[in-house]
């Protein structure tokens, strides 16, 4: 794969832009992409516009965009209505054990394949890509009966302790990343009597620091945002919730859309949930695109 | 490899396939767990009947009888996904392409020269990335990242222009993405559950009665857990015979590298 290439300097940049936003079709074009992006900020602004409206309302006919009164309380009653503070709490421990189990468990994973020649690498290269294929809900109820009789119900274990045991789409992308590092380098160590765990944690590491980042964002993503799970394993223990749990209690635990459902406080604490979401992905974005790069990688022999 | 002269060869193997299996032991314990026994005792647990609390109850091909001859729900849930996946996977591969071509002009990566270099909708497609086509974008990022710039110029130098490029380079070029997207985007779609959960709950009429949803009714709400079972496998045969259409389909138009594997 090419190294990561540069960005062209601002200024020319600007300069190009500018010339070529004269032509018609340049603007036309800008026209168009603006309107497909304002569709997908559309829902997102509806959000906002919900969660600064007073209860009565929400649901007035024709709706209003710019809420006649501004209700900036709203994301205090809804912070204190899900408890959020205590469920932002649960939700930050269980995102980062997962992680760093998954995360670690990849790289682990993805070097060996890599790096280490032994009999079998590449069945099992191909039996992890291929349980990417498998449908996950294949799984889901005899690991709910497992996870039962191991009495694991109603606790973070379902939750937490499957990401130590890698990942396969992490193993694929770590993995892949591994092509663009020339060999020549565990060359070097190992002649210089490195083992592999040496080369491993000393060079290693920060060598695939893009592959591994992109996939600690995959993981706090995927976390997150998991619902199901915590749905299935811990709808009866509140204090042990996620954050999407809590939220989804708001409006009655899995039937959403009731009546009675306070919108507004719905999607202020929609709002809340998400920023980590922004701020992650913005702060690491650079990684994230070197990381998922290396996809392009081609395949080696 | 430089290796084998400094130490007796057997024995650097013999260590290699140790400290190889040892990297990769969290990955097959995982393998075991998550894949291999679910997989197996499902088959067991799709022939039972079985409420989730007791033991399941033996009960042969009965729930798929049950299924395709009276279960008064399930060609609805079939009917349902099937127009999901129909409206849904084509636009979010063509969301995805484009927003991904973009994204490429805007980092000063070399994108497919189709829609030249873009600074001004940067923040609105990072959250548009995280909408919804995201993670179809970012695969085909990586797709349109592999493509030879020297395509392109050897194009542009015989004078094609934009739309040429992306029709005849671009296009050609990612179409095994193009495919991997399509399979990964229907195998998820077959699988939709959150916009029933979340919004319509099935309604109105079990017109979002997804298959997926209803696997999930019959298991944690009905506690009709081996019919649940059951479902599975179906959804799961349904799967399987999509993507292998698919694939068969899209051999005609596929672009592949010669001597890949």
């Amino acid at each position: 794969m090419n190294a990561v290439r540069q960005p062209a300097k601002p200024d020319s940049r600007v300069r190009v832009f500018f010339g070529q936003l004269r032509t018609p079709k340049t603007i036309g074009l800008y026209l168009f992409l603006l309107g497909l992006s304002a569709a997908m900020l559309l829902p997102l602004l509806f959000v906002l516009s919900t969660a600064l409206k007073s209860n009565t309302n929400i649901l007035e006919i024709p709706p209003r965009f710019f809420p006649s009164e501004t209700r900036w309380d709203n994301f205090i009653t809804a912070w204190n209505k899900v408890n959020f503070g205590g469920l932002l709490w649960n939700s930050i421990a269980l995102t980062a054990i997962n992680v760093v189990g998954s995360v670690s468990s990849s790289m682990l994973i993805g070097y060996g394949l890599a790096r280490i020649r032994f009999p079998g690498r590449k069945i099992w290269f191909y039996i992890f890509i291929g349980s990417m294929m498998l449908p996950s809900i294949v799984g889901l109820i005899p690991l709910f009966k497992l996870f039962l009789a191991l009495g694991w119900y109603g606790t973070w274990y379902p939750l937490i302790i499957p990401a130590f045991l890698g990942n396969p789409f992490f193993i694929f992308l770590i993995r892949q990343y591994y092509l663009s590092i020339p060999r020549s380098i565990d060359e070097a160590a190992m002649i210089d009597g490195a083992n592999h765990w040496q080369i491993f944690s000393r060079i290693m590491i920060p060598l695939t620091a893009p592959a591994w980042i992109s996939c600690a964002i995959f993981a706090f993503q995927g976390t997150w945002n998991d619902y199901m799970n915590a749905l299935i394993y811990l709808p009866l223990n509140p204090e042990r919730w996620p954050l999407s749990l809590g939220l989804a209690s708001l409006s009655g635990l899995g039937g959403i859309g009731t009546a009675t459902t306070p919108w507004n406080l719905f999607m202020a604490a929609n709002l809340l949930y998400m920023i980590p979401s922004l701020l992650v992905f913005f702060g690491a974005q650079q990684y994230f695109m070197q990381g998922v790069g290396a996809l392009g990688a081609r395949t080696q022999k | 490899m430089s290796l084998a002269t400094l130490k007796p060869r057997s024995k650097q193997r013999t260590k290699d396939a140790i400290s190889g299996y040892l990297f990769i032991l969290p990955g097959m314990i995982g393998f075991a767990i998550f894949v291999l026994y679910p997989f197996l005792s499902s088959i067991y647990y799709s022939m039972t009947e079985w409420n989730g609390a007791t033991e399941p109850k033996f009960i042969g091909l009965e729930n798929f009888r049950f299924i395709f001859t009276q279960d008064p729900v399930f060609v609805a849930s079939i009917k349902a996904t099937a127009i999901w996946v129909i409206l849904s996977v084509p636009s979010g591969v063509l969301a995805a392409v484009g927003l991904a071509n973009q994204f490429l002009s805007l980092l000063g990566l070399p994108s497919s020269l189709w829609l030249g270099d873009v600074n001004l909708v940067f923040p609105a497609l990072i959250l548009i990335s995280l909408w919804s086509a995201g993670g179809a974008m970012v695969i085909f990022l990586a797709g349109l990242q592999a493509v030879p710039t020297e395509l392109y110029e050897a194009a542009k130098l015989d004078g094609a222009s934009d739309t040429h490029l992306f029709w005849h380079i671009t296009i050609p070029m990612i179409s095994p993405v193009i495919l991997l997207q399509t399979i990964t985007g229907s195998i998820a779609a077959m699988q939709s559950i959150n916009q029933p959960w979340l919004v319509t709950g099935g309604g109105p009429d079990l017109s979002t009665n997804f298959l997926m949803w209803k696997i999930f009714t019959s298991a944690f709400r009905d506690n009709q857990f081996g019919y649940a079972v059951a479902l599975v496998w179906v959804l799961m045969l349904i799967i399987l015979v999509v993507t292998a259409l698919t694939f068969k389909l899209s051999s005609a138009w596929m672009y592949a590298e010669e001597g890949t594997e």
